[in-house]
């Protein structure tokens, strides 16, 4: 495109980076060798201070009371997240359209999803490579990971890297998907027991190859079975189908073709799903479609708690529409809406 | 530019070497900044609009793709993951500083955005009229050449959303007049 090429030289020919940048590089890389040994230190030390500090105030209060749901004393040791930087998601209300951010010590991170309790988050704690879900408390508290490379150290290259976290309908698991962040191989679905830390790999798929690798796995609502999406077809010409598997494991089973980020409604009788065109609705074996909003360039759709409304983000925007109507009303700004409540949309820029 | 040295200092002055594997990745990665930094430099100068913004997420970008150069055989396209690193930076201080200004003033052009390029004033205003995203999705389709699905990757968005960016930004460039005269 000689026009957008042209455009391009005119803005850049006089710009040039420093000639020192290589130098500053070569620096910042050393600095970063070597500060990274210590950091490796002052953490050890800090979780050996933590571990003395803990067993004092156990032995003076002799019972450990008010546990948490999904903690638990055999669970991974709670690393402390470094304090984030500026969050960037907020939760929206879908009434009034006012916003506040999530904790600060957890925010920056990505794909929110608040437990059917309630009472905590499962989320990406950052964006590039190796990729983790942690799991907080929703006011920030007790921050720590249960998948991806920091929790599995005898973990294959095919595996460090951890996405699209969804609680089980009980808050007991999580299924994710886990995969090598550095390529476009589509991995493999994973159960993690958030307070014992014990992962089963759930399928033992095809590694097709798939710039968009996203498999958006999803429990049913009786926690049997997850959902998810699955590219077909050359990584020049792709489309992708939902496909579901026994949670138990065994072979997984087609649900729709030519579908992707699906999820089951609250009450188990329908699915959402987004194809070309946007955001459809279907009976929960797949049948029975009907288009629920237009927008060929609608992603992530999402039932609120109650069923009656589908969040989903289109061109940059997030939009929440009835599920009985069809009427999409925009909310915000932002992607990856996820329901907090009925009420409350956690979204992301 | 200063060359790679393979040798440390001790604290107690003795100077041992460097395992020569860690020499050799060193002079590699080097090697690959030297080929990429400019191009890169030039595309999130394109996307920012300022250079001191592209020069820092450049240094980022480069330094995240050293903490795991070890690991670069695994990497398939080592070009795209800088990208998408940089991009992944450039959201999140953009969404940042648009959030901070809507809270402080009413929504405006960016008027500080390309000072630093001597052209036109209309060719300047094509630009801003683009929003970075726009110009980013143009910068991985049409200047880099990636296939929409992989730029996509890049960008954290779906393939129709890059298309949909980058035909608005090929329509903004185009449409505005004047353009043709650029």
């Amino acid at each position: 495109m000689p026009e957008v090429q042209e455009v391009f030289r005119m803005a850049t020919k006089k710009v040039k980076p420093d000639p020192n940048a290589l130098e500053r590089q070569v620096r910042r890389q050393r600095s970063a060798a070597r500060s990274g040994r210590a950091r490796a230190y002052l953490a050890v030390a800090a979780v050996i201070a933590m571990i003395a500090v803990g067993a004092l105030v156990l032995a003076r209060r002799g019972n450990q009371t008010n546990l948490e749901p999904g903690t638990s004393v055999s669970a991974p040791p709670a690393v402390t997240l470094p304090t984030a930087a500026p969050q960037e998601h907020d939760y929206v209300n879908i009434s009034t359209g006012v916003s506040s951010p999530l904790p600060g010590n957890i925010g920056g991170g990505k794909a929110y999803v608040v437990s059917p309790d309630g009472t905590r988050f499962a989320y990406n704690p950052c964006c590039d490579p190796p990729i983790a879900i942690s799991v907080a408390n929703v006011d920030g508290t007790n921050a720590h990971s249960i998948a991806g490379r920091e929790t599995i150290s005898s973990a294959s290259p095919e595996e460090v890297d951890a996405y699209g976290a969804a609680w089980s309908p009980d808050g007991s698991k999580v299924v994710y998907q886990g995969r090598d962040g550095f390529t476009e191989k589509l991995g493999n679905l994973f159960i993690v027991d958030v307070r014992t830390g014990v992962r089963t790999q759930l399928t033992e798929l095809k590694q097709i190859l798939s710039h968009y690798w996203f498999m958006s796995p999803h429990f049913s609502p009786d926690g049997t079975s997850i959902i998810f999406n699955q590219p077909r077809g050359p990584i020049e010409d792709q489309t992708w189908d939902l496909w579901s598997v026994p949670v138990v494991g065994g072979d997984a089973t087609i649900v729709r073709r030519n579908a992707l980020n699906g999820s089951y409604s609250p009450d188990g009788t329908m699915i959402t799903y987004v194809q070309s065109r946007g955001v459809w609705l279907a009976s929960a074996d797949g049948s029975h479609r009907r288009l629920l909003v237009t927008g060929d360039k609608a992603e992530n759709p999402r039932w609120s708690p109650d069923g009656t409304k589908i969040a989903y983000e289109d061109s940059g925007r997030v939009y929440v529409a009835d599920v009985a109507s069809g009427t999409a009303v925009e909310i915000a700004d932002g992607s990856w809406p996820e329901w907090f409540n009925d009420d409350t949309l956690i979204i992301g820029p | 530019m200063g060359s790679v040295r393979p040798w440390s200092v001790r604290a107690e002055g003795e100077i041992v070497p460097f395992p020569q594997d860690r020499v050799e990745g060193w002079a590699r990665f080097d090697t690959f900044f030297e080929e990429e930094h400019e191009r890169l430099f030039k595309a999130l100068y394109f996307v920012t609009g300022n250079r001191a913004d592209a020069e820092e997420l450049m240094q980022e970008s480069f330094l995240k793709l050293w903490e795991r150069w070890h690991e670069i055989d695994r990497i398939d396209d080592p070009t795209a993951y800088l990208f998408r690193v940089a991009m992944n930076a450039f959201r999140s201080r953009h969404r940042r500083a648009a959030m901070a200004l809507r809270k402080l003033t009413p929504a405006g052009e960016d008027r500080d955005a390309f000072v630093d390029a001597e052209m036109r004033a209309d060719v300047r205003q094509l630009l801003l009229d683009c929003t970075p995203r726009q110009r980013a999705a143009l910068v991985l389709v049409d200047l880099l050449g990636y296939p929409s699905q992989q730029a996509a990757r890049i960008l954290g968005v779906r393939p129709s959303t890059v298309r949909a960016l980058a035909t608005q930004g090929r329509r903004t460039i185009r449409g505005t007049e004047g353009a043709r005269d650029a």
